[in-house]
């Protein structure tokens, strides 16, 4: 009797699938390739999956939810990054580069430029930066990453390497890239400030303290502007004015402004400051 | 006579292994002693010291620095030339390039816990092992740093979070400090 139920049961099974057809079986080369199949496995791994997480991406199993989709389509260059999101905010930078570059080598035109925010940021890795900032121009001239021209990274990296020229003219080309030449047009502040910062370096005193200037013309609390400006006023022996800036630096940092980067949280970007910096100044000044 | 030299080998040996402990376990070491302690090898990761009193796992604790706006309170910069010239007075040169990271938790008073985890990777971000002994001052360096900010969590939660702080290093000098 309990054979015949089984026959039967096969019997309507097997009717069922005919009916309906084989399962249609996963192929790599064709649903990888397809840019609304990949998204889909975002959508579903990522948007209703990895980032429900409680604690987000420092969940333990967020990882295990990016394994999903390169298992699926190892084509998947968001995947890497965001694998990647952890480790490189958590001071594993082997493990970061390695998703990092292998999202960089899926998607050049997206991850590039990003791979370069991350070392001139991130790891402070000016050398590695330019050479990838140079390739991201090439492959999208006028290109920008996290709200900066790609231009605006290289003058980093090069004021950071000490090479103000190359860095001059990287934040000019950053500017002209805001204003297309126009001097009344907006420019963001931070522009300004590097730019001022370089000039500074350079001994070029006078041009500085305008660039500052301007700096403060749109964003008078920036505590780096008044800090660095402060610094020209030292260097000019003006101490009074020294001293006024930095008391704004001061009370700018007291009531939570910052550079307003995105990143902030995570590092530091090159020259910032801290309160600790700006009461050691003030504690010095020569009168 | 046999028996009082084998006594006192025994009494050496006990001097000895009690001397190398102390040196081991006490994180206020000066830098000139460093170089007679190891890192621990636990699976793929390495620490400094594995001590953890919390009935809290470690890994159990999954709020970073950045979720509690917890950098130090210095910027990269000072903190390079604190850390240079610390490096700079134990008179010793040291070779790579890299990155040395540290990985360690804050408890509710500032204070850095003795569980911190290393890593160390080269300049391409490849896995690299520096000479311990420049681990071991750069993490005494660590160690003179106190003031982290407490840790505040609400009761049944881990009272802690974890900080990062990495040392960039090249041709064995200290160029940046991240974050």
């Amino acid at each position: 009797m309990k054979a015949i139920w089984s026959i039967l049961f096969l019997s309507v099974l097997a009717m069922f699938e005919s009916e309906c057809g084989p399962v249609k079986k996963f192929s790599y080369s064709q649903d990888c390739e397809n840019r609304k199949f990949r998204d889909s496995l975002i959508v579903r791994y990522v948007d209703s999956g990895a980032e429900k997480l409680p604690y987000y991406y420092n969940n333990p199993a967020w990882g295990s939810y990016l394994d999903s989709v390169i298992s699926i389509c190892p084509n998947v260059a968001s995947a890497y990054q965001l694998k990647a999101v952890p480790a490189i905010k958590n001071g594993e930078y082997s493990k970061a580069y390695r998703l990092d570059e292998k999202a960089a080598e899926l998607d050049s035109p997206q991850y590039v430029s990003y791979l370069g925010f991350l070392k001139c940021i991130f790891t402070k890795d000016y050398t590695g930066a330019i050479i990838d900032f140079n390739r991201a121009i090439k492959i999208i001239p006028g290109g920008a990453e996290m709200d900066h021209s790609f231009y605006f990274y290289l003058g980093i990296c090069y004021l950071e390497l000490g090479k103000y020229r190359d860095a001059e003219a990287n934040f000019n080309k950053d500017i002209f890239s805001q204003n297309r030449g126009d001097s009344t047009g907006d420019i963001h502040f931070n522009s300004l400030l590097y730019m001022g910062i370089t000039k500074s370096e350079n001994n070029e005193l006078d041009s500085a303290e305008i660039y500052l200037k301007k700096c403060l013309h749109i964003y008078k609390q920036l505590p780096e502007a008044n800090y660095y400006l402060a610094f020209i006023y030292k260097k000019k022996k003006e101490a009074n004015l020294e001293k006024n800036y930095l008391e704004i630096a001061q009370k700018s940092i007291l009531g939570g402004y910052s550079m307003n980067e995105g990143n902030l949280y995570y590092v530091n970007y090159p020259r910032q400051i801290t309160l600790y910096e700006v009461n050691k100044q003030l504690s010095v000044i020569e009168w | 006579m046999k028996i009082s030299i084998i006594f006192l080998l025994v009494l050496l040996i006990i001097y000895s292994s009690v001397f190398s402990q102390s040196e081991n376990t006490d994180s206020s070491t000066p830098y000139h002693t460093v170089n007679t302690r190891k890192l621990i090898h636990v699976l793929d990761k390495v620490f400094t010291d594995t001590t953890w009193s919390s009935s809290f796992q470690p890994d159990s604790v999954f709020v970073y620095y950045y979720n509690v706006r917890s950098k130090y309170p210095e910027s990269s910069e000072t903190l390079r030339g604190e850390a240079s010239e610390y490096l700079l007075n134990t008179g010793l040169q040291f070779s790579g390039s890299g990155y040395i990271t540290f990985r360690f938790f804050i408890d509710s008073t500032g204070h850095k816990l003795k569980r911190t985890e290393v890593f160390q990777t080269d300049e391409s971000y490849r896995g690299y092992y520096f000479q311990d002994r420049l681990v071991w001052i750069l993490y005494e360096f660590l160690n003179t740093l106190h003031d982290w900010k407490p840790a505040k969590a609400p009761k049944g939660y881990p009272p802690f979070y974890i900080n990062v702080m990495t040392f960039k290093i090249h041709e064995g000098n200290l160029v940046n400090i991240i974050p």
